[in-house]
């Protein structure tokens, strides 16, 4: 074992030749499989939520359906995109995402005042105002303000036209940049994922760190969202108006989704088969901590405010909390060191 | 092929006048350094941790790559014998001094008590000064600049004198030589110490005199921006690159929100005060409000900075503030000027090198080893 470690980071740091012909062909076999298998249909996918969303959203607006069926659809837009994060790699600084789409944390309720101050300006929003303005008036956690609030009555004709006319915006707004995202990843960066050296990737372990990057932020933004909504790490005062999808009640459902989206990278020819091949006993601990991460889950199936107000279930979601914490840490320090890939260096640890 | 293999020097003296320091290498002009070999220079970690003083040539071949015990942030090269400084980054302790054509090291120069490293250090052009940017741990803070002199091999310590400020972190020779400018982060640390001991920033640039006398000192109106890179222009033109410091993590969870719209990059032209250097709210979406290495080019009078946290390299016009480049490299790490654009390495990825093609740019993926690059790099010549 001591040996492969000295030679991971000696091919890491550029000191010996290549490596050898079978761990050339696994690497790019996984890379292929979460690149063909997994990150374009999540692409994919995304796109096609994001569609039905904005035609769920015409639709409502105009009357024709009812509120709880457009409610569905933005879950669903938001479980493609949660499900997205481990594959996130923009392929260009244009293409970065991020608040883009979701805008968390929302510390000041700055989705709610600034849709309400544009909305109160009564200009004609277009795509292209909504682009130059605040990224707090744009993507899932503005639509879900309009769909969710308690004080919002959609019903009336009066309220509903008002935030339609930011709810269709932004719905379209949201499909246009899937669209976009969807086209460069089909025609282009899988290609330059997959077909290494090339202008961007020295070879397919270039590719392969890029995707563990995204993973490995991907855990890290699902623990933090957890974390603040329940007081960890910390003195356990809970913020659940800071956790994802508060006004829904879906913290938990987009946590599941963003864990069984993780999993799917894992299993198969994903990042266990890798793994597995450098570390059997590593692959091993990640299978038994997703194990018990998904059943914790699985106990865990109320609102999350219900389940802030009893202290046995904060209990239960402060193990939660813990296991997404181990699991975490199991990519971001070991899973990264066996396959030799730095995730940080001066970004996280510069000067 | 010793030219390409050693980072020897010959008929050097005169080169390493108009070259000085590394962060002065832009400096010199286009016709001196076209078809000319160089070695690239910079600290390197691999993924196991080990930190490594690192010399390749432009091609990619290693010329060495010597373990060191700490982790090493900006490089002096002698101006002209083959030697060069590798300075530990703060709180290092540590400065390697090794043969450039082998990577051998000769000596270690050991922080005095009281002090460590930022990190920064320039050698005088004379070749017999190494000037070093310190921290008194009993002030935890004030800035000196450490000035040793080279005897045979080793540093010792002759004077220091105040930079003026908290933290100082890069510094630069003014063109004429007379005096620094030096980037003063503003973030106090205690010895042996990364962490902030509050969230207060007292950044400055500050102007300083060689006999350590205080010539000008500029701020920043946000209160955030710590001032920790400087590069200047042949005509004395000085930009700055800053990093957000936030009481959390470095993040932007908090809910400030930056003066200005940010102030990522300032400059600082002839006769005038320290100003923001115009960037669209699409260069500053992404980058995290975080720049490392900061460079320019004279010849072509290009400002480039790396965004490591953004994962970008930027290009911009110095004069008329054009943004030239926006380029997705992930913990794009050190810049360096050379024939006709820069190189910049990664801490993760492959390194490129961002061509003059007609004004506009043109990226190669450069065959240096990928990943592991620290935020510097410098640049020797056969």
């Amino acid at each position: 074992m001591k040996f492969y470690r000295s030679l991971v980071a000696c091919c890491f740091a550029g000191l010996c030749g290549a490596n050898s012909a079978l761990a050339a062909s696994l690497e790019q076999q996984t890379a292929e499989h979460l690149v063909n298998n997994i990150a374009l249909p999540a692409y994919a996918n995304w796109q096609h939520n994001n569609q039905v969303f904005h035609t769920a959203s015409e639709q409502f607006c105009a009357g024709k359906i009812e509120l709880t069926a457009v409610r569905s659809q933005w879950l669903a837009a938001l479980h493609a995109w949660v499900a997205l994060q481990p594959v996130l790699v923009p392929p260009s600084p244009a293409d970065h995402l991020g608040l883009q789409i979701q805008f968390w944390p929302d510390k000041r309720n700055l989705a709610a005042k600034q849709s309400e101050e544009l909305l109160n300006k009564k200009e004609a929003l277009t795509a292209d105002s909504l682009a130059k303005g605040s990224v707090a008036v744009r993507g899932l956690t503005a639509s879900e303000y309009i769909l969710f609030d308690r004080a919002h009555n959609l019903a009336d004709p009066t309220q509903r036209a008002r935030y339609c006319s930011l709810l269709q915006v932004n719905t379209a707004y949201q499909l246009a940049q899937s669209q976009h995202i969807l086209k460069v990843w089909q025609q282009e960066f899988a290609q330059q994922l997959l077909q290494t050296p090339n202008a961007r990737y020295a070879d397919a372990m270039g590719p392969l760190a890029e995707l563990l990057r995204a993973q490995v932020t991907a855990f890290d933004v699902m623990r933090k969202k957890l974390g603040v909504a329940i007081g960890q790490p910390g003195d356990g005062t809970p913020q659940p108006y800071q956790a994802e999808a508060w006004r829904s009640g879906d913290t938990l459902g987009g946590l599941q989704a963003g864990v069984m989206a993780s999993r799917a990278l894992w299993d198969g020819g994903g990042w266990r088969n890798l793994a597995h091949s450098k570390q059997p006993e590593l692959a091993q601990k990640i299978d038994e901590a997703y194990t018990a991460l998904q059943a914790q889950l699985a106990k865990l199936q109320s609102p999350l405010d219900s389940l802030l107000a009893t202290e046995a279930s904060k209990q239960q979601l402060k193990v939660l909390y813990g296991q997404l914490n181990t699991l975490h840490l199991l990519y971001e320090k070991e899973l990264s060191k066996a396959l030799g890939v730095q995730l940080g260096f001066n970004g996280t640890d510069g000067d | 092929m010793a030219i390409e293999m050693r980072c020897s020097r010959r008929q050097f003296l005169q080169q390493a006048l108009l070259l000085g320091a590394a962060t002065t290498m832009a400096a010199v002009p286009m016709s001196a350094l076209a078809e000319r070999a160089y070695c690239l220079l910079s600290a390197r970690s691999d993924a196991a941790g080990q930190h490594f003083c690192a010399g390749y040539t432009q091609d990619g071949k290693q010329v060495f790559q010597t373990p060191v015990p700490q982790r090493c942030h900006d490089i002096a090269p002698h101006p002209f014998l083959p030697r060069v400084a590798f300075v530990a980054r703060r709180p290092g302790t540590q400065v390697y001094w090794l043969d450039s054509r082998d990577g051998r090291i000769l000596a270690t120069l050991h922080a005095r008590a009281d002090r460590h490293f930022y990190g920064h250090s320039l050698f005088d052009a004379a070749g017999e000064r190494l000037y070093l940017v310190e921290n008194d741990t009993k002030q935890p803070g004030r800035g000196v600049v450490g000035v040793y002199r080279l005897q045979r091999e080793r540093f010792v310590f002759e004077r220091e004198f105040a930079t003026h400020g908290i933290e100082p972190h890069q510094f630069v020779w003014l063109p004429d030589r007379s005096g620094f400018a030096i980037a003063n982060g503003g973030v106090r640390t205690e010895a042996n110490s990364r962490e902030a001991m509050s969230d207060v920033v007292e950044s400055s640039l500050t102007i300083v005199n060689l006999d350590g006398s205080l010539r000008s000192r500029d701020t920043l109106a946000d209160v955030r921006a710590s001032i920790r890179h400087v590069a200047v222009a042949q005509d004395g033109t000085l930009v700055t690159g800053q990093q957000y410091i936030f009481a959390e993590g470095n993040t932007l969870d908090d809910g400030y929100e930056p003066a200005h719209g940010g102030s990522l990059i300032a400059i600082k032209r002839p006769q005038q005060s320290l100003q923001l250097f115009p960037l669209a709210a699409a260069q500053m979406d992404g980058v995290n409000y975080y720049s490392a290495s900061i460079t320019v080019h004279n010849g072509l009078r290009w400002l480039a900075a790396s965004a490591p946290r953004g994962n970008r390299l930027q290009i911009w016009h110095l004069d008329s503030t054009a943004n030239l480049l926006d380029y997705a490299l992930p913990d794009c790490a050190g810049i360096v000027a050379v024939d006709d654009g820069f190189i910049a390495t990664s801490g993760q990825q492959a390194c490129f090198q961002a061509h003059n093609a007609n004004h506009s740019i043109v990226m190669q993926r450069l065959a240096l080893p990928a990943g592991g690059w620290d935020n510097h790099l410098s640049i020797a010549y056969s």
